[in-house]
């Protein structure tokens, strides 16, 4: 209440402009302050269906709070990512349903592939535009990459399937979970027979590989095979504890993967970066959390080879200076033919991210895949294949769930037109 | 959802919330941006003959990290001509038959001349459409030097003569907007309503003066090195508005009430509504923020009925009037006491040294490493409420009702005849 008397109730807020799903920033908060929760609540969910999982996965730092136009007077942004917790606790604590969605259903159902964030909102926009929806998931509960490969600290898995049930249980949405699209169990030929229109929300499913040589040694993991399989409980691809770990990337992942090896009791856990912290696609807030963990950061080193016998015992890096720009806009390294180093380590973690499992939507024709994401048409989230729909992580190549929820319901809107259009 | 729709002594308004007469409603132009943003009703900025404004007109009582308090203002009436105000009210009246627009009418009181300017500004309502009008007996800078505005509402006399020359004019309802700056503005009502009037709205501004540059030794708003009183209005005058509002609910239990003063939020609105009010005028809010604030306004509100399982309006008007009266009928054997959640407080020591110097010495204080841990001595405890009021840790100081040892007993019970 204190701090949401602290927002100064901007008109035409640059909080609300920095959500990719639009949330109206100021007017949710402007209702905590008159007491008017469940309005607050109605504000938020109706913008994003997520708003709970989002409240704790947002970077709001690089988002909301960094637009806050109090940083300009020097004082510190609204709390928005907690203050949108506490409402989105409080009104599913009361059991405050999703936003309302049609009462009946269309004649024409839609499948979705993937019970992530992208899905799962464009599921519920649907029904609120009246369609039956079907959502077949590999995984066995649903949440995606929320529930199985964001780290702990930000949000549990618990938090995250709760939230997804929650919007699934609330606007009458089928859930096939443990079932694996585009295989024999559910080939795509008997999707498209079934439905007209169908979602791809299936995330990226492959690492990007170093392509050097030891990368077949034992020892040598993904980042996030790493996460998941600590997350779920499962045996880890590689043994942590009291070993060397490097991690290879740049990223958010990279950070998520040093952190947990150091939390999973690793001797060491350093991160080894072919540019400098300037470039790192990684937000600032994690890496000052690398700081504070006294994580090691070695930077302008690229891997040449990983070394070992039966198992990784070593990796060789170079050393790198930054040219000119490259299509990122960041400075491309190049080796500076300097002397190499050596860095003993037990377990290589790979974090360079992520393409879309060619293997998986691969098949589907004139569905595309180009730099490892699908292509789409940005408005509607069409495919090449005028059937298939697509957004998330396949889509833009591993963002924010809040970006993924936003492609999700714009999608959902593109499927509604075809559909309607076609009636 | 709650009905938000209420009948105003006649009037079919979509919700309660209306603009009152001041810059929102300027302009027709303006007033029909809010319809579009939901507002209900809009009196127009009030109509008299032409006056000049001054410059710098308008000045602000910030208190801590809020802007605006207060606000007072020493504006006039529109100053722009009468012409186009009325052409524009028809236009408005026509696109949004709807919405309540409500032309605000001001002249003097004492001779025929006087009563002429009324009857003439009433005929040029009539033309407009308007069914409703609202008579502004309350400004009480510049306008009362022309024996207009509070010059009428501060005596009842004039207000009842007024009345009663625009009552014999139209059969238009009339709403007459009221002065707070009276000793019993419940008196005036009566007599506005034995005049013929259908309703009244207040509070209108309160004469004030905002405060004195400490260098130029003149009060704000100042213009060219002086200044006049100006009318107080925003959240901070809201408990006299409500106490006003309370006033005229009590001795005119059937006279349709319009409340303002001070509502910013839904729970504003909804105190004015408790307290007998039908509708809710609002302004200082939407020179604050907008009229964007209609859409918490009506939603907060609709969801509070919701809760409190009202479906409509007059569901929770007069609620809290059933629960006021004379302080001689107040229990005195009831007793609360103050209790610390000592899990909470973060030993600031601001209710120990608030008890000794202004209340009963009841709050001992102990100097801890932390700072200052406090212990409430129930014996000396009264009950006042202080701590818990000045205490900055939400609900950390609470008043516990206290087992009854004694019956309960007013002070009318105490002193007749026992």
């Amino acid at each position: 209440m204190v701090e949401a008397t602290r927002c100064l109730y901007c008109f035409d807020a640059p909080c609300t402009r920095a959500c990719p799903t639009g949330i109206d920033v100021a007017g949710f908060v402007q209702k905590i302050t008159t007491g008017n929760l469940r309005g607050s609540f109605a504000t938020l969910i109706q913008a994003n269906p997520l708003a709970a999982t989002c409240a704790r996965a947002c970077p709001v730092e690089e988002l909301c709070e960094g637009r806050c136009v109090l940083t300009a007077q020097g004082t510190r942004p609204i709390s928005i990512g907690r203050l949108q917790r506490y409402v989105t606790d409080w009104g599913q604590g009361r059991g405050l349903p999703p936003p309302e969605v049609a009462e009946g259903a269309s004649a024409d159902p839609v499948a979705i592939v993937g019970a992530g964030p992208s899905g799962l909102a464009c599921a519920h926009e649907l029904r609120r535009l009246g369609h039956a929806v079907e959502i077949f998931d590999d995984r066995i509960l649903p949440g995606g990459l929320g529930t199985y490969a964001i780290a702990h600290y930000k949000l549990t898995p618990e938090a995250a399937v709760e939230d997804a049930r929650w919007l699934l249980d609330g606007s009458g949405v089928t859930l096939h979970s443990g079932v694996c699209a585009g295989t024999e169990a559910l080939p795509w030929a008997e999707l498209e027979q079934r439905f007209q229109a169908i979602f791809l929300g299936v995330g990226l499913g492959a690492s990007m590989d170093l392509a050097i040589s030891g990368e077949d040694l034992p020892g040598v993991v993904d980042a996030l095979d790493l996460i998941r399989a600590s997350r779920a409980g499962d045996p880890l691809p590689a043994e942590v504890a009291d070993r060397d770990v490097v991690v290879i990337g740049g990223g958010n992942t990279a950070v998520d993967a040093a952190l947990l090896a150091q939390e999973l009791g690793a001797a060491s856990s350093t991160i080894i970066y072919r540019r400098t912290a300037a470039e790192m696609p990684a937000y600032s807030a994690e890496l000052e959390l690398l700081r504070k963990r006294d994580i090691g950061l070695t930077m302008l080193y690229s891997p040449v080879s990983i070394e070992g016998d039966a198992a990784v015992e070593a990796i060789t890096v170079e050393p790198m200076a930054l040219g000119e720009p490259d299509s990122s806009g960041r400075r491309r390294p190049e080796p500076t033919g300097g002397e190499r180093l050596v860095v003993p380590c037990h377990v290589v973690v790979r974090a360079l991210g992520q393409r879309v499992s060619e293997e998986a939507v691969g098949p589907i024709e004139d569905v595309k895949v180009r730099w490892g994401k699908i292509k789409v048409d940005p408005q509607t989230g069409q495919t090449g294949n005028p059937r298939y729909f697509a957004g998330g992580d396949c889509v833009n190549g591993g963002r924010e769930v809040v970006h993924a929820v936003a492609e999700g319901k714009r999608a959902a809107r593109g499927i509604h037109a075809r559909l309607t259009a076609s009636e | 959802m709650a009905d938000l729709k209420v009948n105003f002594a006649g009037i079919e308004s979509p919700n309660p919330f209306w603009l009152a007469s001041a810059p929102p409603t300027n302009t027709g132009e303006q007033i029909m941006r809010a319809y579009d943003q939901g507002w209900g009703g809009a009196v127009w900025k009030s109509l008299s003959e032409p006056i000049i404004n001054v410059s710098r007109r308008l000045a602000g009582y910030p208190y801590g990290n809020r802007r605006l308090a207060g606000l007072s203002n020493i504006e006039l009436s529109t100053d722009r001509s009468l012409e186009v105000n009325f052409k524009e009210i028809a236009e408005v009246i026509k696109r949004y038959p709807d919405h309540v627009t409500v032309p605000s009418l001001m002249a003097g009181a004492r001779t025929e001349e006087d009563r002429i300017a009324w009857v003439d500004l009433v005929r040029r309502s009539e033309d407009t459409g308007a069914t409703v009008i609202e008579l502004n007996f309350g400004c009480p800078h510049g306008m009362p030097e022309r024996g207009m505005g509070a010059a009428i509402g501060q005596h009842r006399e004039y207000a009842v003569r007024c009345t009663e020359w625009v009552r014999d004019a139209t059969k238009m309802v009339v709403l007459v907007k009221l002065t707070p700056n009276v000793a019993d503005v419940g008196w005036v009502a009566e007599g506005v309503q034995e005049a013929g009037a259908d309703g009244v709205t207040l509070i209108n501004t309160v004469a004030s003066i905002m405060g004195v540059d400490l260098d130029s030794f003149a009060p704000v708003p100042t213009v060219a090195g002086r200044s006049s009183h100006s009318g107080y209005c925003g959240p901070s005058v809201k408990p006299i508005a409500l106490y006003k509002v309370s006033e005229v609910a009590r001795a005119c239990p059937d006279l349709p009430i319009g409340g303002i003063g001070g509502i910013e939020t839904w729970r504003d609105a909804a105190e004015f509504i408790l307290l007998g009010s039908t509708t809710c005028q609002v302004c200082t809010s939407v020179m604050h923020h907008g009229y964007r604030v209609i859409e918490d306004l009506c939603d907060g509100l609709s969801n509070y009925l919701d809760e409190h399982g009202m479906a409509d309006i007059p569901a929770l008007r007069g609620k809290a009037l059933e629960r006021l009266g004379a302080w001689e009928d107040l229990d005195l054997t009831w007793q609360v006491r103050a209790e610390v959640n000592q899990d909470t407080c973060i030993k600031c020591g601001k209710c120990h040294v608030a008890c000794l110097d202004g209340g009963h010495q009841a709050i001992s204080a102990t100097q801890v490493p932390e700072g200052t841990e406090v212990e409430v001595d129930s014996e000396h405890c009264v009950g006042c409420g202080l701590c818990s009021l000045i205490c900055p840790v939400h609900e950390c100081i609470t008043m516990v009702e206290q087992p009854r040892t004694e019956p309960p007993k007013t002070w009318k019970e105490m002193t007749s005849g026992e």
